[in-house]
């Protein structure tokens, strides 16, 4: 009886391969987001990473906005690092976040921080 | 918004915020050499806002005042008073526009239809204004 992975096509054996020989470990973690989850893995993680942040804001003080804002800088500055944190794919150099990915996390935080002190109230 | 110096406080936030991360994306773009991706007319998102008028209103009025502090002529004393003025011109358009600039710049950069941009904000007005009209007339509507 075969054991370990079996029925796998000779494109995905040769992408898990290409995969799996990376030489640093960043570049494992770029190959791995685009491989595996075609770009999108530290985006929805940075995003499951927000809403955790904001559960834990939201416990110690009810104040949505606010804690958005705070949560959204802490965020931001992960997605900062993530953005430059780089690797080969196939002979192109990717990111562990694209462009579009990374300036939503700086952009809702900005946003949020107009709002907040445009509408303070005293 | 109670008072006009929080809304002043929050453009001038929001500008040094967009500066900022303009300032940051350059230095690690050079010093990492990472190609940039997603680009809409050359620029980036944080760029764009860069150049809204609100935060080129401000740079020019302050470039203005500055020159006004230190003319070395009448003719430059007089240049300066006009940038002052044509920044400040600059300034309450950008105010006045910045939803309208912030949508667009939005909107180009993800690539989303101007149509549905206004279908999804309309969709959130009719959303919270029946919530609101719900709980102004404590029943369901």
């Amino acid at each position: 009886m075969p054991i370990g992975i079996n029925n796998v096509t000779t494109v995905a054996m040769d992408n898990l391969t290409y995969m799996a020989n990376s030489t640093t470990v960043p570049e494992f973690m770029v190959r791995v987001n685009m491989i595996i989850f075609e770009g999108v893995l530290y985006f929805i993680l940075l995003l499951v990473l927000w809403v955790i942040l904001m559960v834990i804001a939201q416990m110690i003080s009810k104040n949505f906005a606010v804690n958005l804002m705070r949560t959204g800088a802490v965020v931001s500055i992960i997605a900062i690092l993530a953005r430059f944190v780089t690797g080969d794919v196939y002979g192109q150099t990717y990111g562990l976040l694209t462009d579009y990915q990374f300036w939503v996390f700086p952009l809702i935080t900005i946003l949020t921080a107009t709002v907040i002190y445009a509408t303070k109230r005293d | 918004m109670k008072y006009i110096r929080h809304a002043s406080a929050a453009f001038i936030l929001f500008a040094i915020m967009v500066s900022l991360w303009v300032q940051s994306y350059h230095s690690l773009e050079t010093n990492y050499n990472v190609t940039r991706t997603g680009d809409h007319d050359g620029y980036n998102v944080m760029e764009s806002l860069d150049n809204l008028n609100l935060i080129q209103g401000m740079n020019q009025t302050l470039s203005g005042v500055y020159s006004i502090q230190n003319p070395s002529n009448v003719a430059d004393l007089l240049g300066a008073l006009a940038a002052v003025g044509i920044g400040i011109l600059q300034l309450t358009a950008g105010i006045l526009l910045f939803p309208i600039e912030i949508i667009g710049v939005l909107t180009g950069f993800y690539y989303i239809p101007p149509i549905v941009a206004i279908g999804i904000v309309l969709l959130f007005i009719n959303y919270i204004a029946y919530i609101l009209i719900s709980a102004y007339t404590r029943g369901d509507l």
